[in-house]
């Protein structure tokens, strides 16, 4: 019975529910040749879909796709157990449950294994914070960066690097943006206030948005002292939620006076 | 009395009010009781019972397909009726292509996912290497981008005669997992 929990939890962790309903193959499909069973991982609409992929990680509120794939906080990862069955999808897999195995660091672990490893979120920011001027530049960047987690991987103690590579951010006025890099402030990037930024947006209608930053993983792990393996796929996870109100302004609060900051706004 | 069978009348009407906003109740006897006693005896016994039901589906599928599709409701009672629906959907194309197999689609390291009184599930690889597709002519048009090994996620729903017919299939993992 306990082979039955791991291969579950392992089901229930990691595969993205787009996965299945989009993937349906017969017999009869299959002899004809119509059944696709190629990287699915990294398929757009999985990855996009971060809450599937991690479970229990969703900060947005109103997101009402409840997961019925959630693991409850602290579910521990798949453990060893010599009875896991070393035929099926989960084949791959068994090797690692014996240690000594001269295999052990450089077999295929895929995304779906690590599920119990999350990434710290990141954190989005805003210039200005909270508000903004319509028909101007609002600047929005994240932090966090690349990261490692310890625990157990299969019933090993194992280490997993999280490396951001990209920052989808969804304006909540329909409009989205993907970036390989996480912007910053435009204090740092010496850029006057209000001026676009490689992340930066523009409102063009007055209202309140919600803003939603999904960031995209790679990840390795490793075992012991062992080296660093790649792991196929990609992870998303949702950052904070952010909400905004874009208006008009007559009057700008600015950091400093034009005479002092000749380049600032309405200077 | 009067003022407590008044108060009541107003409780009834209110009910019967507020129960035209719920939801009408759902219909006796669409869900199996719960039985007493498990299906299955053990894990084993629920995959040896679900590998059963999936060769002979198989068989059957594949006794289809070789005869060009035709006879497509040879099926009922090894799969669920949405199944079969959208089955004779499939043949009746494969029909109109006029092409049919020859040989047997296999499966090989079933394992169990889950199962309860309602439902069993496995992963299975599905073989269909063995299974050529032939023309009119008996000229193989077996398409050269076939995948023939095929991870999959095989749901069965158990009926009330405890029969297991195959509910659902789909592609599980990538192609890895079956790759030999």
């Amino acid at each position: 019975m306990r082979a039955l929990i791991v291969i579950a939890t392992i089901f229930l962790a990691g595969l993205p529910n787009a996965w299945f309903g989009a993937a349906g193959c017969s017999a009869d499909e299959a002899t004809t040749g119509q059944c696709n069973v190629s990287g699915h991982l990294d398929d757009d609409e999985a990855i996009l879909d971060g809450h599937h992929n991690i479970p229990g990680h969703d900060p947005r509120p109103g997101n009402t796709d409840d997961d019925e794939d959630s693991l409850p906080a602290g579910s521990p990862s798949a453990p060893a157990n010599p009875a896991v069955p070393c035929t099926g999808p989960a084949a791959d897999l068994c090797w690692i449950t014996s240690p000594g195995d001269p295999n052990i660091g450089g077999g295929p672990i895929t995304l779906d294994d690590i599920a119990a490893f999350r990434p710290d979120p990141a954190v989005d920011h805003m210039e200005p914070n909270g508000w903004t001027i319509a028909l101007l530049d609002t600047n929005f960047y994240a932090t966090g960066g690349a990261h490692t987690k310890a625990g157990t991987l299969l019933g090993q103690a194992a280490s997993v690097r999280f490396t951001p590579v990209r920052w989808h951010w969804a304006y909540g006025d329909g409009t989205e943006a993907s970036h390989p890099f996480p912007g910053g402030t435009w204090a740092a990037q010496g850029i006057p206030e209000f001026d676009p930024t490689g992340t930066s947006h523009i409102y063009r209608q007055y209202g309140t948005y919600y803003i939603d930053l999904d960031v995209e993983y790679e990840a390795e792990y490793r075992f012991g002292g062992g080296p660093w393996v790649d792991i196929d796929g990609t992870l998303t996870v949702p950052a904070n939620q952010l909400v905004i109100t874009a208006g008009d302004a007559k009057t700008v609060l600015v950091q400093r006076e034009c005479t002092k900051n000749p380049r600032g706004p309405g200077c | 009395m009067g003022k407590v069978v008044t108060a009541a009348s107003a409780v009834t009407v209110l009910l019967l009010t507020l129960s035209g906003c719920t939801e009408p109740p759902p219909p006796v006897g669409s869900v199996p009781a719960p039985s007493e006693t498990p299906v299955f005896a053990s894990d084993e016994e629920a995959l040896a019972a679900a590998e059963a039901a999936y060769a002979r589906y198989l068989e059957v599928s594949d006794a289809i397909t070789a005869d060009g599709g035709g006879g497509g409701e040879r099926l009922s009672g090894l799969v669920t009726v949405e199944q079969l629906t959208d089955a004779l959907d499939r043949f009746e194309k494969f029909q109109a292509t006029g092409n049919r197999t020859q040989g047997s689609t296999g499966f090989d390291s079933a394992s169990l996912q889950r199962w309860d009184e309602f439902d069993v599930g496995i992963y299975v690889c599905l073989d269909v290497s063995g299974v050529r597709v032939l023309d009119l002519g008996g000229v193989d048009v077996t398409p050269a981008d076939r995948p023939n090994r095929i991870p999959l996620e095989i749901a069965f729903h158990l009926d009330n005669d405890g029969a297991l017919l195959l509910a659902s299939s789909d592609v599980w993992g990538d192609g890895d997992y079956c790759a030999r």
